[in-house]
């Protein structure tokens, strides 16, 4: 029995002897047969009119691709059951994916700009609202250098997603000006000098020719408008200089350019006779609003007994001070003589100027 | 001794499958790798490419260069003139692919300038234009070659550094 299982592990061991070798000699010749197919895919990529960041992309994918299936090929030969491994492999490849879907979708974008050329490095491109020169072309975003040299990286999701504006597919650009003169000027005449200095221009192209005509009779000027085509890459050298030019033309011809103008127009002031004022006379200002409190005491304490003032003083004068504020009372009448009458003993109504919930605090006694 | 000739012959037969497969492949592989020359640097074939067109178009020129309006020695035909712009691609594609795998100071934009102005001269050629013109045709001819000789002396100073 022992021999037989001894026997049983020699030959397992045997077996697995040849393949390990086996898979040794796989793995080495494997990674030669990798690194000769990368040349020569490298190659063919190279002379193929690729991106530079698609090649580098593709040339990596395969890396990666090849080894991986070279290892599962070792395994596969070493007996380990590879379903298992397979399934967890895939489990742990769809949480990467969702944890950095951002990214994919970046990658992905990426990949399928550089496949569409929407515009190439060195292009002036509007992204949105952003504005500049490509710089690179990356897989996970955009480099933008903007015109006041501010690197711009944008996520290449954003980029694919927006509007772009190439200026550097057509080699040819026109720019639009406009030339105000005054409603005095030749028209003819101003058209033709202007012609002639766009036409001077050594940045402005001469086929196709430029196009000068009258746009408008303005609010306050002759509008003339320019369109002259010219070099996408002296866009603004020729935006520059044609607009000097003609200044200086319109200034050598006596063309007057007209500017908004205010004008200031004086009235005759008639003098006014002031009357004299023979004495100053002071007045002192009075307060127009005195404190309700005192109103009340004065009102109120020779109707009733000592006991019972006390009482009505406490409850009044609260009422009062929170009601007599607003404005509507005047109390100059309050303090009139009239009302503080020593004779009669029920003066209610003075209560009752005041406020009404004074009133029926007195009424109750 | 027999018991490891028997384990040598053994451990063969278990691996003979394996080897042949491999061998194969790789002999597969190297093969593709000649005969797309993936064992030549990008800047020979780029310099071999030149002096072919260099080659035709000295070939259609008069020989004689005191009787500038004798007719060209040999007319470049529609196809010599297709056959020369597809090696211009193929050596701007050439320089491009160097200038990919080594990073080096030499300005590359000069070599594809004087490549850009083959290639121009060839399309010149082409023009319906210039048919019927000989000398000038002949002077687009000399053109090519002029161009050529010098970019393959930027890249042999390419190579150098």
């Amino acid at each position: 029995m022992e021999e037989k299982e001894l026997y049983e592990i020699n030959r397992y061991l045997s077996r697995m002897e040849n393949e390990i070798i086996a898979v040794v000699i796989s793995l080495i010749l494997g990674l030669v047969a990798i690194k000769l197919c990368l040349k020569l895919i490298k190659r063919m990529l190279l002379i193929s009119n690729m991106d530079n960041a698609l090649i580098s992309f593709v040339h990596t994918s395969i890396n990666v691709i090849l080894k991986i299936s070279l290892l599962l090929y070792c395994l596969q030969k070493l007996n380990i059951p590879l379903t298992s491994m397979i399934a967890v492999l895939s489990a742990a490849g769809v949480a990467i994916g969702l944890a950095i879907q951002d990214s994919i979708a970046n990658v992905a974008n990426g990949l399928v700009m550089i496949g569409t050329h929407p515009f190439k490095v060195g292009d002036y491109v509007q992204v949105d609202n952003d504005e500049g020169t490509i710089e690179e072309l990356r897989l996970m975003n955009t480099v933008l250098s903007t015109k006041d040299n501010k690197r711009l990286v944008l996520p290449n999701k954003k980029v694919f997603n927006s509007r772009i504006v190439n200026y550097n597919t057509n080699s040819l650009r026109r720019v639009d000006l406009k030339f105000t003169v005054d409603y005095d000027t030749d028209l003819d005449f101003a058209l033709k000098i202007t012609e002639r200095t766009c036409r001077s221009c050594s940045t402005v192209l001469l086929s196709p020719s430029p196009r000068i005509a009258f746009y408008e009779a303005g609010a306050s000027s002759l509008v003339i408008s320019a369109w002259c085509w010219i070099k996408t890459a002296e866009y603004w050298d020729a935006y520059f200089q044609i607009q000097k030019a003609v200044y200086d033309a319109y200034k050598a011809n006596d063309i007057n350019i007209p500017f908004d103008q205010i004008t200031i127009s004086q009235r005759e002031v008639k003098k006014v006779v002031k009357p004299k004022i023979e004495k100053k006379v002071e007045v002192k200002a009075e307060p127009l609003v005195e404190e309700p409190k005192t109103v009340v005491e004065k009102t109120t304490v020779p109707n009733v007994t000592k006991g019972e003032t006390k009482k009505v003083i406490e409850k009044v004068t609260p009422t009062v001070v929170t009601k007599e504020k607003p404005k509507a009372v005047e109390p100059k009448k309050v303090l009139a003589p009239k009302i503080v009458k020593p004779t009669s003993t029920t003066n209610k109504p003075t209560a009752t100027k005041a406020s009404p919930s004074s009133t029926k605090v007195s009424t109750g006694k | 001794m027999e018991k490891i000739n028997r384990f040598i012959i053994q451990a063969y037969n278990s691996l003979e499958g394996v080897l042949i497969n491999w061998l194969v492949i790789i002999g597969t592989l190297i093969l593709l790798l000649i005969i797309f020359k993936c064992f030549q640097s990008t800047l020979n074939l780029a310099v071999k490419e030149l002096k072919k067109v260099s080659k035709t178009a000295l070939e259609s020129l008069p020989k004689s260069r005191r009787k500038k309006d004798e007719a060209l020695a040999k007319e470049l035909t529609t196809y010599d003139l297709k056959k020369m712009q597809k090696k211009v691609v193929k050596i701007k594609r050439y320089i491009l692919a160097y200038y990919y795998d080594h990073n080096t100071d030499f300005d590359n934009k000069e070599i594809l300038n004087k490549v850009e102005k083959i290639h121009n001269s060839i399309r010149a050629l082409r023009n319906p234009k210039l048919m019927g013109n000989t000398k000038g045709i002949a002077m687009v001819i000399k053109n090519i070659s002029t161009q050529s000789e010098e970019t393959i002396k930027l890249i042999d100073q390419l190579k150098l550094n």
